[in-house]
């Protein structure tokens, strides 16, 4: 048989607000450098990829991604409020609908699929395309002083089944459970206000989050059972929208502000390094952006 | 402000910088921790290192162990089995005394962040 192949996927979709691209490219370079498996395929759409041919260097491109696959879709109205620190709010689109297709459009046989605001900075995933897991996806997370997330990322209501994270999802497409939680995914979007009603969650934004944490509900046999891997119950780091970024010191070490969430204008100073964060503040990431580059062409000499 | 209090208040704050600095390098010492191995997933931890050379103290070479996760993997080598345990224990270790010997020398805030 031959060996199967494996590698990294992201996709972006930029809008007038965040530059998803930008961010993609960051998170690409990022697991070119911490991670063995570092294939690297980047989904997007016509627009997007022509911002990124004028606004990210060729040979920056060529560095992050091995293959862009161009998906246009029709981006339905999502908009959601984003915070960056406690103290500002804006609205953008959120053009996640078509995530779920990353089933059929990987081009690997064993699939990471990450978000564009998901910084690898150790090998941790690696381990994951050696074994004949089919699904592998994070049922916790813990913000930056371990706090617990916030009720609706526990649980989808407050007597309903247990929330997933989709920041980070690993499937092999050669396993039919795989294709099976994706075919779930696809019918909990297109019916998203019957399973709203059914699961008592708010539809007004759609969340992947909500829709993976039904298919593996599903696949875990209607109840909290162990089918689907959760990453050796590791929880996904996240750094809040009201949190932010004091310094990028290094690639692999980060200096963060990390907010009170009684006393928000309390902050403690909190320092990573070689741990994965989902940085939630999408704006932070666009403030550090040159640093950040900075470090990259020191590694890579682009 | 006082200056007494003043000072109170800074090392409060340090403190709790200090902590949540150490819990986050725990939480990294867990994480390194992992070993995979034979499709198992263990935590190289004393326990499963003295469980495996007692086995092999008693002549054993093989045997099932129950992984993290609850699931029994044969494992074919105990010996190689109990290498890499030793292994990944060191590595995390190591790690950890590193970590936390650097934030142990910094006492303000201002060093723990090398600023």
């Amino acid at each position: 048989m031959a060996e199967e192949s494996k590698g990294v996927c992201i996709i972006a979709y930029n809008n007038n607000q965040l530059d998803y691209i930008s961010f993609a490219s960051l998170c690409a370079v990022y697991v070119k450098l911490h991670m063995k498996t570092n294939n690297v395929a980047l989904i997007t759409d016509t627009g997007t990829a022509e911002w990124m041919e004028t606004s990210v260097p060729k040979n920056i491109q060529e560095a992050c991604f091995d293959q862009m696959i161009i998906q246009d879709v029709q981006h339905e109205s999502n908009p959601r409020k984003h915070l960056d620190s406690p103290w500002t709010e804006f609205k953008a689109q959120f053009s996640n609908k078509n995530k779920n297709n990353v089933f059929r459009i990987s081009p690997y046989d064993k699939t990471l699929l990450i978000d564009s605001d998901y910084f690898i900075m150790n090998d941790f995933y690696d381990y994951i395309f050696d074994t004949d897991i089919s699904l592998g996806l994070h049922r916790d997370a813990v913000y930056l002083q371990g706090q617990p997330p916030y009720l609706n990322e526990i649980q989808l209501n407050e007597g309903g089944i247990h929330h997933w994270w989709s920041t980070a999802v690993y499937f092999n497409k050669n396993q039919t459970e795989a294709e099976i939680f994706f075919d779930i995914w696809s019918h909990v979007k297109d019916n998203w206000d019957y399973y709203a009603l059914l699961y008592q969650f708010a539809p007004a934004l759609f969340r992947t989050d909500f829709c993976v944490s039904i298919a593996c509900h599903m696949l875990n046999g209607l109840n909290n059972d162990s089918f689907v891997h959760d990453f050796n119950g590791v929880p996904l780091l996240n750094m809040d929208q009201k949190d932010d970024v004091v310094e990028v010191k290094d690639l692999q070490d980060w200096i963060l502000l990390s907010h009170d969430r009684k006393e928000p204008w309390k902050n403690v100073l909190t320092r990573l390094e070689k741990t994965n964060l989902h940085v939630m503040n999408k704006r932070a990431i666009s403030r550090h952006k040159d640093s950040l580059w900075k470090h990259i062409g020191k590694v890579l000499n682009v | 402000m006082d200056e007494r209090l003043e000072r109170a208040l800074e090392f409060a704050n340090y403190r709790i910088t200090l902590s949540n600095q150490k819990r986050n390098i725990r939480t990294r010492m867990q994480i390194l921790q992992t070993l995979h191995y034979s499709k198992g997933s263990f935590l190289a931890d004393p326990i499963t290192i003295g469980f495996v050379s007692a086995l092999l103290s008693v002549g054993k070479t093989k045997g099932v162990i129950v992984d993290t996760k609850d699931n029994p993997i044969m494992i074919e080598d105990l010996d190689d089995f109990r290498a890499n345990l030793i292994e990944k224990y060191s590595e995390a270790s190591n790690e950890y005394k590193i970590q936390i010997d650097k934030v142990n020398k910094s006492r303000n805030i201002k060093k723990l962040m090398d600023w």
